[in-house]
Parts: C-alpha cells; structure tokens; sequence
C-alpha cells in the first residue's frame, strides 16, 4: 500500500465520521460551520473596509467679510456665501463671492467685469466646448493633466443672478440664471450688484477630486481702469463709496 | 486769489451760506427749505443772485489752514445776539449735517470789490449749542449760537461704506434679496463628501 493509498483511506475514515450521527460527529459539524462562517465574516469585514467613507469638508464663511470694489485687472480670492451638497453626497454646489459690481465711466457708458481665469489649489483650470467644465489642468509649469476631467463646473456672473457672463478665454458659456443652478435658490436670491461664480464639485476618489478648492482664485478684469473714472465712481457710489451728490463734483 | 498788491488799504468778508432742508419755527410746524446767508461784511452784498445779510461783529468764524494737501479740518461759527424768541428756530429746525459753504471777498475802501470771492470753507455743521447771556441791569438776554463744522474732507474720512457678507449688510441695500440669508447657518457647517 503506497502513502497515496493511505492519505486516501483516511480521508475516507474522516469524512464517514462526520456523516456519522454521534456527539463526537455533531461537534466537529458544528467546529466545521463555525470555521466556515468565521472565515466568511472575516472576508466580508475585508471588503467592507474597502468602501470609500467621503471627506468632510468643512465649510466656514465670514460673515463679516466686506465685499472688495475691483478697479482694472487683479487676481481675487472668492469668499463662500453659500454651499448646497446633493443628496447622494457626490455634488457639492459652492458659491463664491467676489466684488462689487461698478458704476458708469465719465462718459456714461457701464462699467463691465469680466473673467479672465479661475485658479484651484494653484492650478490654472481650462474649460471644454461648454465654456464651463473642466478638460484640464495647468501647473505654475506649464505642465497640464487630466485628472479633473468632467469634475468641476464653473459658471461666473457679473452684476447678480441673472447676470451670466462667458470666461474671455472661452466662445461659449452658461446662459442659465443662478438661482437655476444652485439647487436651493430661488428667484429672490438675486446677489444685487456682486460678481460672483457657482462651482460645482464631483467627488471621485480615483481622480482624487475629495475635497473642495481650498485656494480658489479668480483673475478679472474691470473695464473701468483710468485714475478719473475711478476717482469719480468711488466718490459718488452711496452703496461703497463717499456718496458725493454729482452736482457737487466738478468734472471738466 | 485777488492781487492786493496795488492796494494800499483793503478790507475783506467772509460770507456764509447754510442750506437748511427741514426749517421750521415751531415745534409742530411744517419743514420748509431755508437757505441762511450772511457775512462778517459791513454792507449786504449779492453773490450769484443772492444777498448777504451784513451782521458784522455778530459773527466769528475761527481761522482756518490752507494746505496744498486736501486734509480734515473744522471751524466754528458763532452767532451773537439772537433774541430768545428766535432759538425756537434753530431747535426745531434740522441743522445738524446742514451744508456750509464761506466765502471770501476782498474790497477797496470805497466798498469795490478786488477779484472774486474765493472759497474759505466747504463742509456740514457736525454739531451746534446755545450759550445765554444774561444781562441783569435790562434784565433781557440774548443768546450765541456756536455751529462747529466739518469740512468735506473730515466728513469723508469718518464715513463707513460698502456691504459685508451677511443677509443684514445685504438686505440694508437690497430688502427682499435672501441670498446671504444662509450664511450665519453656513459657518462651520460639515458636509460628508462623498460619504456612501
């Protein structure tokens, strides 16, 4: 009788215990199941670690932040007035608070703000065919990615909600108002007179978009630049400037 | 300003022009707009159509600098010899933050003027105050009346503009806009992110 032979006749003898219907039988079934559903609760427990918990983001806008007046062209920082998340947790609408909107040059004509670009966390972003979601990525390089492809949408107004502009980078852009974007606005969430932009943020672990933009910057550009067309609107504003009656400025 | 070198003797004037929108001289009467106007002149002079009544040495007007930087400054004037029926009109008008407006007017002995009126000072009345003076022998009084003025420039300076992120600051310009309205709400709010 070889050792195969004798590996084979006990396995044989072991596997007839265990159908046997004795104490000694009924135990080591009961061992065996035991095993059986530790192994499979140790597996489950496995896979359950591997589910993505999300990010906390915590939100903390001022409140007595006062809106800047942006004369020429500067890059500005949004301030968060307002955050929405949807309700399975993967969109998270932010509203970002820029400046004011400016008066008339001398010559009567408006005033007018427009977007240059947008920067998160120090990264240029560049926008598809849509003229608000995001293609790719640039570093202060020049080097360029992928990785927020279809992530992050951004929708810029001049002037209130029902104020959309188009980056000047861009040939199109969103028309809608913002009180139409944001999911929990309604047509009295006018934003009188402010420039400000709505981003939406998709969460994807794989493309490592986790978390909102912790450094969003702005780069704008007012119309209204020479030294006398500012003077005059910062004098005569009653919402941010001195309030001086205009029959009381002499400009010939 | 007038060249008073060819002159051997001048004499000069400051002239005052306070516009009162809410005038009245009872305390149940109704506003009207009332411009004051009045100098340290010896006669009643008119400028722009406008007459000057002539109070002389009832009026003081402190001094003031000139600066080739426009700078904060203030000046009093002082009123004499208001009859005590008359402080009626002041309290119950609305002086405080009335314009102020003195000019300057030189002139020859004979009453020519030299040049244009030049402008001294141009501001709002701050703040004002009644002083008696009591005379015991008539027995009558009469009473000064102190206006302290500050100029455009101090104005400005203590003036606070612009609108801050929160639906008060908001709605004080626009009343029926709710779009700051969230934001006290928001602070240190947490959103689970990407939570399953």
């Amino acid at each position: 009788m070889s050792f195969i032979d004798k590996i084979g006749s006990f396995a044989s003898s072991a596997f007839n215990f265990l159908k046997g219907d004795g104490i000694a039988n009924n135990l080591a079934r009961t061992a065996l199941i035991g095993l059986a559903l530790n192994k499979l609760q140790k597996s489950t427990n496995k896979d359950n670690e591997t589910v993505d918990p999300g990010t906390e983001v915590t939100i903390d806008p001022d409140t007595q932040y006062s809106v800047p007046v942006l004369y020429g062209s500067a890059f500005i920082d949004g301030k968060i007035t307002d955050a929405k998340m949807d309700a399975n947790n993967t969109t998270l609408w932010v509203c970002y608070t820029l400046c004011e909107k400016t008066g008339n040059l001398i010559d009567g004509s408006a005033s007018a703000i427009s977007f240059n670009e947008i920067y998160i966390d120090n990264f240029r972003l560049s926008l598809n065919d849509t003229g608000y979601t995001v293609d790719s990525i640039f570093d202060d390089d020049g080097n360029s990615g992928t990785v927020w492809a279809n992530l992050i949408e951004v929708y810029p107004f001049s002037g209130g909600s029902t104020s959309p502009v188009s980056f000047t980078t861009e040939a199109a852009g969103n028309t809608a108002n913002a009180y139409d974007l944001m999911p929990h606005w309604t047509s009295t969430d006018t934003m009188n007179d402010l420039v400000f932009c709505i981003v939406k943020y998709k969460y994807n672990k794989k493309q490592k978009l986790t978390t909102i933009g912790q450094n969003v910057k702005f780069k704008l550009t007012n119309t209204m630049s020479q030294p006398g067309d500012v003077l005059n609107d910062y004098l005569q504003n009653t919402r941010y400037g001195a309030g001086v009656p205009a029959a009381e400025i002499d400009l010939v | 300003m007038a060249n008073l070198d060819t002159y051997t003797a001048v004499k000069t004037g400051l002239f005052v022009r306070i516009q009162i929108d809410e005038y009245r001289t009872t305390s149940g009467g109704a506003y009207s707009e009332q411009v004051l106007r009045f100098s340290t002149y010896d006669d009643t002079k008119v400028i722009n159509t406008e007459s000057y009544v002539p109070l002389g040495r009832l009026l003081n007007i402190t001094s003031s600098t000139s600066e080739i930087r426009p700078t904060g400054d203030s000046i009093t004037v002082t009123l004499s010899g208001i009859p005590t029926d008359a402080i009626a009109e002041i309290v119950y008008s609305k002086i405080k933050g009335a314009p102020i407006e003195i000019h300057r007017g030189y002139f020859q002995i004979n009453g020519t003027q030299i040049g244009d009126y030049e402008g001294k000072f141009f501001g709002s009345i701050n703040n004002y105050s009644i002083q008696e003076e009591y005379d015991v022998e008539s027995r009558t009084a009469s009473n000064l009346i102190i206006l302290e003025c500050n100029n455009i420039v101090n104005t400005l300076e203590q003036k606070i503009s612009g609108r801050k992120t929160n639906p008060q600051s908001q709605k004080t310009f626009y009343s029926t806009d709710t779009s700051m309205d969230r934001v006290p709400a928001l602070k240190n709010s947490k959103f689970d992110f990407g939570a399953p």
